[in-house]
C-alpha cells in the first residue's frame, strides 16, 4: 500500500456534526488535487442531504472534481467480497441470494463490519493509470457504538475463529486500522456532556487498540464573551429592541463556560491541541464554506505525508 | 392538552434521532404521569449518569428499580398521590439471556446457547437486536400488573421503522425470509433448515459458503441454528403479539426533535415513516428551543448600536465583533426554531405540540426535570 495514501475515519456521538466534518475534509482534500473517496457507512443519505445533491448508492459517483461519493452497505459490500472469492455470478446468485444462506451469513460474527472495512481496503488497492485511484478515503462512520464495533471487529474475529479465509481477512483489516501512517481516527464532539463523554471513550479506545488519532474536533465551539464586553452591554437594557440581548448573551457565555469546564475536566490532554469549529447553520454550509472548514481541520493535523 | 398524551393509553413510546434529549424527555414524561396518579414504568436506553442520579437509581442495574417520587412531587407542588414510578435501563445482552432461559427446553440447552460464541455476537451486534430487546422488555413490563403505563425510550435511530419492525425482522431473519410473506412455524421450518443448511455432506451450497466463512465457522453457526430451532415457535408468537400491541390504540407515539436543521429533518422523516404504518403521532416535543429575544427590526438598527458600542469602548473592538457574531448566531437559531414550530403547528395542529426551552448548564438536575414535567403537563 502506498503510504502517501490516507484513510480518515470520522466518528463521535450522534448529532455532533460528523457528516459535516467528514464532508469538509473530503472537499478540502479534493481541492488540493487529491483524488478523494467520501464514504458513508450504511448511511441515510446524510452527505447528499448536506450538499443538496441527488442520493448516491453503493456505486460511487463523482460529485465534484476529484471527489467521489459512495454509500457502503454491508449487503452490497458482502456481495462484492464474495464475488471476488467465488468469481462466478451465477453461483453467487444460486447460493448467496438464497434466503436461508443469507440468514446464515448474517449470523457470522462481525461479517457486516468486516465486509465494510474490506470495501475500504479494496478501494485503497485500486489503481488508475499507474497510481492509486484514491489518495484519500474519508469515512463518515456511524455514531460511537457502531464505530467501536467497526474498529474492534477485526481483532475480535481474528482472535476467536479458526484458520481460514475469514481469519486471514480479519488479520489484514486489523493491520489496516492500526497502520499509523495510513489510518487516522478523527473524534468529533460538541461542548456538551454526552458527546464529551463519548469522545473520551473513543479516544481511550484508540489508545487501547492502538489507532492513530487526529486532534479532537470540537464543533460549535463559541468564542468567549468577556465580562468587560458583557458589562458594556448593560445600557442596552433601556433599548426597546435590544433589551433582552444582555441576558441572552450572558446566558450564552454561562453555557460556554460550563462546556469548557467539562471539556477541561474530562479531556484535559485532548483539549490542548483540539480544533475548534464555529457554529455554522446547516443552510449556510455551502461547498465553499465546507472546504474552508476542511482546510482548518487539515492545517491542524500533525504532519505525515501529503494528504 | 398534554394530559391526553398518556390519558387512556397504556404505552408511550418516545422516538427521535440522537442528540435531541429523548431520554430526558421520556424520564420527565414518566415522572409527570406518575405524579398525576399513574403507576408507571419507564425504560431508558443509555442514560447519562446525571439522569440516573436525578431519578435516584443505580445506572448499572439491569432490573426495574423504584424511583422515589417525593422530591419531584414536592417540586411540582403536589402532596399525597396514588402514582408510582419504576425505572429500568435496557441491557440488551441481559434481555436476550433472559429470553433464552425462559424459552429453552431445558436449563442445559439454555446454558449451551448462552455459551455459544455465535449467540454472543448475534445478540449484541446483529442489526435490529437493540430494538428487538427493547420491544421484548416492553412486552414483559406491559404484562406486569404493577404498572398501568409504560414509557419507552427507544434507541436513537434515523428510522422509526427499525423499532416498529424489529420483532418481525428478527423473526423473518431466523426463518430465512427476506420478504413480508407469511411466517412459518416450527415443524416445517425445521424441515427446510434441515434439508438445506444442516447437510454437511459437501453440497455445493455448503462448500461455497465454506469458502467465504471457513469450515469451522460454518459448523459453529450451524450448531447455533440447530440449538434455537425448538424456540422458533414461541419467538414467533411473542413477536406477533408485540407487533399487534405496537399498532393498537393503547400506544401513544411521541416524536422528540431538537434545534438543529438535521434534527428537524429527521423529525419530519420519522413522522412520514410512522404514517406508512398508519400511526399518527400523539405528540411532538421540540426540545432545547430558544425563544425569540428581539422584536422585528431592521439589521441597520443593530449595526448602529454595535458601532456606538465600539466608539464608546475602543479597547473592546475585537470583543464587539464577537458580540455581533454571537447575536447573529442566536438570532438565526431562534428564527429557525420559530419557523419549525410554526410549520409543525400548521401541519399537525391537531396533535399535541410542546416546545421546551433550552437551558444552559446541563439538563438533568431535579429542578430542571420538574420544569420539563410542568411543560409536558400543561401544554
Amino acid at each position: 500500500m502506498d503510504h502517501a495514501q490516507h484513510l480518515h475515519l470520522v466518528t463521535g456521538k450522534g448529532g455532533v456534526g460528523k457528516t459535516t466534518v467528514a464532508t469538509a475534509m473530503a472537499l478540502a482534500l479534493s481541492r488540493k488535487d487529491k483524488r478523494v473517496l467520501l464514504a458513508e457507512i450504511n448511511g441515510s443519505g446524510r452527505v447528499p442531504n448536506l450538499l443538496g445533491i441527488a442520493p448516491v448508492g453503493y456505486a460511487m459517483r463523482e460529485i465534484y472534481d476529484n471527489l467521489w461519493l459512495t454509500d457502503i452497505s454491508s449487503q452490497e459490500a458482502l456481495k462484492e467480497y464474495v464475488l471476488l472469492i467465488i468469481r462466478i455470478e451465477a453461483l453467487y446468485k444460486a447460493v448467496f441470494e438464497n434466503r436461508l444462506v443469507n440468514s446464515f451469513l448474517r449470523l457470522l460474527p462481525a461479517l457486516g463490519e468486516l465486509t465494510m472495512l474490506g470495501k475500504l481496503w479494496y478501494e485503497l488497492q485500486q489503481t488508475k493509470n499507474g497510481r492509486p485511484a484514491f489518495d484519500a478515503i474519508v469515512v463518515d462512520l456511524p455514531a460511537t457504538g457502531h464505530a467501536r464495533a467497526l474498529c474492534q471487529a477485526p481483532h475480535a474475529v481474528a482472535q476467536s475463529i479458526g484458520a481460514g479465509p475469514m481469519k486471514d481477512n480479519a488479520v489484514k483489516l486489523d493491520a489496516m486500522l492500526k497502520d499509523q501512517q495510513l489510518t487516522r481516527l478523527h473524534v468529533v464532539t460538541t461542548p456538551e456532556e454526552m458527546p464529551i463523554t463519548e469522545a473520551q471513550e473513543l479516544l481511550q479506545l484508540a489508545t487501547q487498540l492502538p489507532m492513530a488519532t487526529g486532534p479532537l474536533i470540537i464543533n460549535q465551539r463559541a468564542h468567549k464573551l468577556t465580562p468587560e464586553v458583557l458589562a458594556a452591554l448593560e445600557p442596552w437594557r433601556a433599548d426597546a429592541v435590544l433589551e433582552q440581548v444582555p441576558d441572552v448573551l450572558a446566558q450564552r457565555e454561562r453555557r460556554r463556560e460550563a462546556a469548557e469546564a467539562l471539556l477541561q475536566k474530562q479531556l484535559p490532554h485532548a483539549i490542548a491541541n483540539a480544533i475548534g469549529l464555529p457554529h455554522v447553520l446547516g443552510s449556510a454550509l455551502t461547498p465553499d464554506i465546507l472546504a474552508g472548514l476542511g482546510d482548518t481541520i487539515l492545517a491542524a493535523q500533525p504532519q505525515r505525508s501529503a494528504s | 392538552m398534554t394530559m391526553a398524551l398518556w390519558h387512556n393509553r397504556k404505552i408511550v413510546v418516545c422516538v427521535g434521532t440522537g442528540g435531541v434529549g429523548k431520554t430526558t424527555v421520556a424520564a420527565a414524561l414518566a415522572l409527570a404521569a406518575a405524579a398525576s396518579g399513574r403507576r408507571v414504568a419507564v425504560m431508558t436506553i443509555d442514560p447519562s449518569k446525571r439522569l440516573s442520579q436525578a431519578l435516584g437509581i443505580d445506572a448499572n442495574s439491569p432490573e426495574l428499580q423504584p424511583v422515589p417520587l417525593g422530591p419531584i412531587v414536592q417540586q411540582l407542588g403536589g402532596s399525597a398521590h396514588e402514582g408510582s414510578l419504576h425505572a429500568i435501563m435496557l441491557d440488551v445482552q441481559h434481555t436476550f439471556d433472559q429470553l433464552i432461559q425462559a424459552r429453552a427446553r431445558t436449563p442445559e440447552a439454555a446454558q449451551a446457547i448462552l455459551n455459544n460464541r455465535i449467540y454472543k455476537h448475534f445478540s449484541a451486534s446483529l442489526a435490529g437486536s437493540h430494538e428487538y430487546a427493547a420491544v421484548e422488555k416492553l412486552y414483559d413490563i406491559h404484562e406486569d400488573e404493577r404498572f398501568d403505563l409504560v414509557v419507552l425510550d427507544t434507541p436513537p435511530s434515523h428510522h422509526a421503522l427499525d423499532f416498529l419492525d424489529a420483532p418481525g425482522r428478527i423473526l423473518r431473519f431466523l426463518q430465512g425470509q427476506d420478504t413480508d410473506a407469511a411466517s412459518e412455524t416450527g415443524p416445517s421450518l425445521t424441515r427446510r433448515l434441515g434439508r438445506k443448511l444442516f447437510d454437511l455432506g459437501g453440497s455445493v451450497v455448503t462448500r461455497t459458503v465454506g469458502k467465504v466463512s471457513g469450515a469451522q465457522t460454518l459448523q459453529e453457526v450451524t450448531a447455533f441454528l440447530m440449538s434455537l430451532k425448538d424456540m422458533y415457535a414461541s419467538f414467533h408468537t411473542r413477536a406477533a403479539a408485540v407487533e399487534a400491541l405496537l399498532q393498537s390504540d393503547d400506544v401513544a407515539f411521541t416524536l422528540v426533535g431538537g434545534p438543529s436543521q438535521a434534527q428537524g429533518a429527521a423529525l419530519e422523516h420519522f413522522a412520514q415513516e410512522l404514517h406508512r404504518f398508519h400511526i399518527k403521532p400523539a405528540a411532538w416535543v421540540l426540545n432545547r428551543v430558544r425563544p425569540a429575544f428581539m422584536p422585528p427590526h431592521d439589521a441597520g438598527y443593530r449595526a448602529q448600536a454595535l458601532a456606538r458600542l465600539k466608539d464608546q469602548h475602543p479597547s473592546l473592538v475585537a470583543e464587539c465583533a464577537e458580540v455581533a457574531q454571537a447575536i447573529e448566531e442566536e438570532l438565526r437559531v431562534t428564527q429557525r426554531d420559530a419557523a419549525q414550530l410554526a410549520q409543525l403547528r400548521q401541519d399537525h395542529g391537531d396533535s399535541t405540540i410542546v416546545s421546551i426551552p433550552d437551558e444552559p448548564g446541563g439538563a438533568d438536575s431535579l429542578e430542571r426535570l420538574a420544569r420539563l414535567c410542568r411543560a409536558l403537563q400543561g401544554a
